[in-house]
């Protein structure tokens, strides 16, 4: 489909050719194919190739996010619509302190984190042609921030196990 | 979808037509700028203000006592639902090439988020405690 500039098309593009034919992106999209699957094998078993090193990392990346969040929101509304049976709900709440889906939580943040950081840095870049520029340090930034509100986050959705309490 | 485009860079001035990808283009940007606002409030207070555990029948029941919480509640239903379905419409037609299987998929998603809109939809707006 080609719909109008995604990220990490036309702004992560400037790398030498060569890139792309050394680097991960290939068989980021490409994983049935070889591991030393070209670029051109690859543009004819159908996968979206840009030759844009960090921003078509961030496009695999956003996509990958994207379709996590995606997934916890259809589970996230089924476990909801059960609040018509409190404790139905409320035994699923109690599930949710379970280590392992606090953990599952934290992927969920840093998901919607760099989801969310990374779509703004493609609208300022979409809206703001003159950001196109400065595409490298935004993407720099995204990374820096997702870390630096992710990591606090991860603390405290952890912090009730470490304490000893629940799971 | 082509590695290298090579083609000289089109005018400026010429405009993209208005059709339904360039609205769903818009639209994402759109939601996406809502959701920023909506996903983040949302995550920040069932996460990090409450911890998840807390968040059970009593505290849905307290804060959907608000219609406004119900506003917002709904609205990020809405635009994360249509905003993910639109983002794994764009997916499968990157990867999905076979047109009857594309069409498929397509209309499975289509058709689990509709039913989901419904479901969700429903639990905001009949919920009383």
């Amino acid at each position: 489909m080609t719909a109008p500039p995604e990220a990490g098309g036309p702004v992560g593009a400037g790398g030498p050719v060569g890139a792309v034919d050394k680097g991960g992106p290939v068989r980021a999209v490409d994983k049935g194919g070889p591991a030393a699957a070209t670029t051109a094998s690859a543009i004819r078993r159908g996968a979206t190739v840009y030759r844009g090193r960090g921003g078509q990392w961030a496009f695999v990346a956003h996509r990958v996010s994207g379709f996590l969040v995606f997934f916890f929101l259809l589970l996230h509304i089924v476990d909801v619509a059960t609040v018509r049976w409190p404790a139905v709900y409320d035994e699923i709440h109690r599930l949710y302190g379970n280590v392992l889906l606090r953990m599952f939580e934290v992927g969920l943040l840093l998901a919607l984190l760099f989801h969310t950081l990374n779509g703004l840095r493609i609208v300022a870049v979409d809206f703001f042609p003159g950001q196109a520029g400065n595409e490298r340090r935004l993407l720099r930034a995204v990374i820096v921030l997702t870390l630096a509100a992710g990591i606090p986050g991860a603390y405290v959705i952890m912090k009730p196990f470490l304490d000893g309490r629940f799971g | 979808m082509s590695v290298v485009d090579d083609r000289p860079a089109e005018p400026r001035t010429r405009r993209p037509a208005r059709n339904f990808e360039t609205w769903s283009w818009f639209f994402m940007r759109l939601s996406g700028l809502a959701l920023v606002f909506l996903a983040l409030v949302h995550f920040s207070v069932t996460h990090i203000v409450n911890d998840v555990v807390d968040t059970d029948y009593d505290f849905v029941a307290d804060r959907w006592n608000n219609p406004l919480w119900r506003l917002f509640d709904w609205l990020l239903l809405a635009l994360a639902l249509s905003h993910g379905l639109n983002g794994l419409r764009w997916i499968v037609g990157d990867y999905v090439r076979r047109p009857g299987l594309r069409r498929l998929t397509l209309a499975l998603i289509l058709g689990l988020s509709g039913a989901l809109f419904i479901a969700g939809t429903v639990t905001i707006v009949t919920f009383s405690a």
